[in-house]
């Protein structure tokens, strides 16, 4: 009997950490809620949301709207969001029972700054993915520039459609004065280049995703991926070592994915400023130039 | 007690066995330095090692201060030279060459310095293209004096060096012990016409102790320990000094004498040795990047070692293995700005092992032949994921570790008759790249102003050696002229790169290790010794040589034409001597490399020195004057052209009980 007992604490373990055992065994002690099954997920896959948002935290001031029953709640790598790409995910909880709901959409994102004078958006992805198939939506923003912004976040949850516009949240600067979004125009047109990933650069070669956005005419409203096309070279250099730089470097290339993938070399730690060179499909420069351009991302790893 | 002393022994010169040698080495410890015919420093015991090895002929010493001077044989540095400590192998720690495994003994640790030339190394010996040089350590022995007693002391004029050593042995059947304390201090220097040179300080202390015991007759098992610290040590031809540099130096050996049958004996010894080095530039003026530079060695090994005689032939076995590591990185700190940070030896593991054996055969007494051979086999990994990254982005692709094979071969045969020696002799070996070679990253080198980076995919280097000598000797004349030449295929040197961007504030670019085609280095001397009277001799040295490679650039740091002159008065127990050294200007020096010519000069130096019985204590005592008019000059090996010391006057006394 005991030995039967660890085999089944066995079997518990695995079907918690991989979902894919849902042996739903009659002899499991934890009583799942059954009234909430058309709502909630199965235990395993409860656990395996948590599972995944455990690694991230609730962004201050964003998470935790309510709605007629339901919570949704708003994850980043941080509490805070910062100037520039923000990976933001996107979960709703049953308030009562705090068990996530599956049947549920984000279905906008319409980030705005209101400086008095002028209010405007930001660059942000054109799509909502979902994390595994989990009712986990996660999408990215690009806050400009810091301050107080609003992050008004359209859903659907069953039958329910709304609107959560939110108190304004602060938006904080890039910690050592980093830049990972930069701005340049071309035929009248305001573009963003937004470094995306990876978020953690490390010495050696790091595959880096980046997203060119254009700036919308009606500038309160978001900023999506350009659909024009470019090839931008990479420049990168250490200021702070007589513009020391690296050999080796992949432009950024347009992906089927709508983003861009390039190669960047880091010969060392420390504040590099990655220079720009703009092109168009044809090759000819849109913006910033070769080598030392003015048109550049300054990061530090 | 036992005087310093230092043996040529250069395999086919010097056709003795090692047995032979060591009795040979016994009757200098008795008759100390004075007249006994071997080289010894004039300075006697507390001459620094650096001085030691200096009269080490076929060695030069590359000075970057006024301490820890890399020693060069036949015109090839560290990579391609053996150093090793009583066999054991010990890695220098710090990526800019400050520290030579040479700084981190002292003369008190040493019985002899033994240099073995060319490829013939010794059996411990790997890479050692130019040479071997093993460091004899001094243990008084069993059966040795009950107790003895030293005292030593020296100052110098130039620089306030002081110098001063306490050690004592202890002798039994059973059991003998021998330890002590050395320590030296020394401010900055005065180069000639009274020229302070700043950061040419040093502080150095030094402990050892050897400890022996003999369970049973002909068991023999044996232990050292050496600790070294030198602290506050300045480099003026560098931009940096260093706080610290540090080693611990262990070995444990089992030795059999006396054995019946072919081998007559057999010694295994284990050992482990640690360097730490930290540079410091915190006392430079107008440092543009304040940076840490530490650097870590650290070395376990064993080597087993049987010796045997067998009718004409005289042969040793060897198997040898060690581990040794090497780690060093870099941070930078900007003011204002965020720190930078880098791996300059990603902790690179390297695993070698092998065997040697060497056969001195005695085919009579006009007839004698050498034979020696080594193979092994390397293993090197970087292990380091951050270091091994930087890299890959330089060499995409490139694998984490390497096996490598390495073997060498010299054969020689000597003749003489009647006061006639004559040797010739050749080899053939190859040596894996340094560390620094295949890996280093971003060294920046202040002689040429480049940054170097490795190279993983480095070819063994290999050269043939060739060398011969003929000499003659007799009551009133010793003459010998000696030459050796090697030719090297796929030589290891860096070369521009001009793609890459340098990291160092300054540097004039980015070299790479590459395999040149092929290059070649000749050396040759002549010396002769006549002796003008029963007490006064006349010594004269000459030597050239010469480097050059595929590009037909010359190779860089060659040393110029020199002469060494010495009248050598003898007197009773007394020693004077006076005499110059003289270089030519270097003006056939490695341009393409980033050398520039050094001036000729000629230095004048006087020395006496004496050993007297005071009741039971032996004295014995050196004065003498270096560099005697204070010529302002520097050699061909002072890095950066930094000026070598102005007049010096010394004195040092050292007593035995």
């Amino acid at each position: 009997m005991k030995n039967k007992n660890i085999l089944f604490a066995f079997g518990l373990f695995l079907g918690i950490v991989f979902s894919a055992c849902s042996a739903s065994n009659e002899e499991v002690p934890i009583n799942i809620p059954s009234e909430d099954d058309d709502v909630c997920c199965s235990q395993d896959d409860e656990n395996n949301i948590k599972l995944i948002l455990a690694g991230l935290k609730e962004v201050t001031g964003l998470s935790r709207q309510s709605v007629e029953g339901y919570t949704l709640k708003v994850y980043a790598r941080t509490a805070n969001l910062y100037v520039g790409y923000n990976d933001i995910y996107f979960a709703v909880e049953k308030t009562e029972s705090g068990r996530h709901v599956k049947d549920f959409a984000v279905t906008a994102l319409s980030p705005l700054m209101d400086m008095g004078m002028m209010k405007h958006s930001t660059p942000i992805a054109n799509q909502f993915d979902q994390i595994d198939s989990y009712p986990i939506y996660h999408t990215w923003v690009a806050p400009l520039m810091a301050g107080e912004w609003t992050l008004p976040i359209s859903y659907r949850i069953k039958d329910l459609t709304g609107t959560l516009s939110g108190a304004p949240i602060t938006i904080e600067a890039t910690p050592s004065d980093q830049v990972w979004i930069k701005s340049f125009k071309w035929n009248n047109q305001t573009f963003y280049l937004t470094l995306a990933a990876p978020q953690e650069l490390k010495t050696g070669v790091n595959t880096i995703s980046a997203y060119v956005s254009k700036k919308s005419d009606d500038a309160t409203q978001p900023y999506l991926p350009a659909s024009e096309v470019f090839a931008i070279d990479i420049y990168p250099t250490m200021p702070d070592m007589g513009n020391h730089t690296s050999p080796n470097n992949e432009p950024l290339l347009l992906q089927a994915d709508g983003s861009y993938q390039g190669k960047l070399n880091l010969t060392m730690t420390g504040l590099w400023d990655i220079h720009l060179h703009v092109k168009d499909a044809e090759g000819n420069t849109v913006a910033g130039g070769e080598e030392l351009s003015d048109l550049y991302l300054s990061i530090v790893i | 007690m036992l005087m310093i002393s230092f043996v040529l022994s250069f395999g086919l010169l010097c056709p003795q066995d090692t047995i032979t040698k060591e009795t040979a080495i016994d009757e200098v410890v008795v008759s100390s330095t004075l007249g006994s015919g071997k080289k010894a420093a004039s300075k006697g015991r507390v001459a620094s090692i650096d001085e030691h090895l200096g009269k080490l002929s076929k060695v030069e010493m590359v000075r970057r201060g006024n301490y820890a001077w890399e020693p060069v044989v036949n015109n090839m540095a560290t990579e391609r030279v053996s150093t090793t400590i009583d066999g054991m192998k010990i890695f220098y720690a710090c990526t800019d060459k400050m520290d030579p495994v040479t700084s981190y003994v002292e003369s008190s640790n040493l019985q002899r310095i033994s240099l073995n030339s060319g490829l013939d190394g010794n059996p411990q010996a790997t890479g050692n293209i130019g040479g071997s040089i093993d460091l004899k350590l001094q243990r008084v022995g069993f059966d040795a004096r009950p107790e003895e007693y030293n005292l030593s002391a020296g100052y110098e004029s130039n620089g306030k060096v002081q110098v001063y050593g306490a050690d004592a042995a202890f002798s039994s059947h059973r059991w003998y012990t021998n330890f002590g304390v050395f320590y030296r201090h020394a401010d900055n220097y005065k180069a000639g016409g009274n020229k302070q040179v700043a950061f040419s300080q040093f502080k150095k202390t030094n402990a050892f102790a050897n400890l022996g015991w003999q369970p049973a007759d002909d068991h023999i098992v044996e232990a050292t320990v050496i600790y070294d610290i030198a602290t506050d040590i300045g480099y003026p031809a560098l931009t940096m000094d260093v706080a610290k540099a540090e080693a611990v130096i262990t070995s444990l050996a089992y030795r059999r004498e006396h054995l019946s049958g072919l081998f007559h004996r057999w010694e295994s010894k284990a050992y482990y040795n640690h360097i730490t080095h930290n540079m410091d530039d915190t006392k430079r003026p107008d440092v543009a990047i304040h940076m840490d530079m530490p650097g870590k060695s650290q070395t376990a090994g064993l080597y087993s070692l049987l010796q045997g005689n067998k009718g004409a032939h005289y042969f040793l076995l060897n198997y040898d293995a060690y581990y040794n590591t090497l780690f060093a990185d870099m941070t930078m700190y900007p003011i204002g700005g965020q720190p930078m940070y880098m791996l300059t030896w990603s902790d690179v593991g390297t695993l070698n092992t092998g065997v040697a054996a060497t056969d001195d055969i005695t085919l009579n007494q006009h007839h004698h032949i050498r034979l020696s051979a080594k193979a092994a086999w390397q293993h090197q990994r970087i292990n380091n994921d951050e270091g091994f990254q930087a890299l890959s982005i330089y060499f995409p692709g490139m694998d984490r570790g390497r096996s490598r094979f390495i073997s060498r071969v010299a054969a020689s045969y000597a003749y003489e008759h009647s006061g006639w020696k004559v040797a010739i002799g050749t080899g053939y070996g190859t040596r894996a790249p340094s560390v620094t070679e295949s890996y280093g990253y971003f060294l920046n080198n202040t002689f040429d102003q480049y940054d170097y980076i490795g190279n993983p995919h480095l070819k063994n280097e290999k050269a043939i050696e060739a060398n011969a000598s003929v000499g003659f000797s007799n009551e009133i004349v010793n003459i010998k002229a000696e030459a050796n030449a090697f030719f090297f295929q796929d030589y290891i040197i860096g070369r521009p790169d001009t793609r890459l961007s340098a990291m160092t504030l300054g540097a004039a670019g980015v070299k790479v290790y590459q395999n040149l085609k092929y290059a070649q280095i000749v050396n040759t001397s002549l010396g002769a010794e006549v002796r003008l009277a029963p007490w006064l001799v006349f010594e004269n040295h000459v030597k050239y040589s010469y480097g050059r490679e595929s590009t037909q650039a010359r190779l860089p740091l060659i040393a110029p034409l020199s002469y060494l002159g010495n009248l050598r008065f003898n007197w009773r127990r007394l020693q004077a001597e006076g005499g110059v050294r003289m270089a030519s200007r270097n003006s056939q020096c490695g341009s393409e490399y980033g050398e520039t010519p050094t001036p000729g000069y000629a230095v004048w130096h006087l020395n006496i020195g004496g050993q007297f019985h005071i009741g039971k204590v032996i004295t014995n005592l050196h004065l003498g004057v270096e560099n005697l008019f204070d010529r302002y000059y520097s050699t061909y090996s002072d890095w950066n052209h930094i000026p070598q010391k102005g007049r010096n006057i010394y004195v040092n006394a050292s007593f035995t009980l």
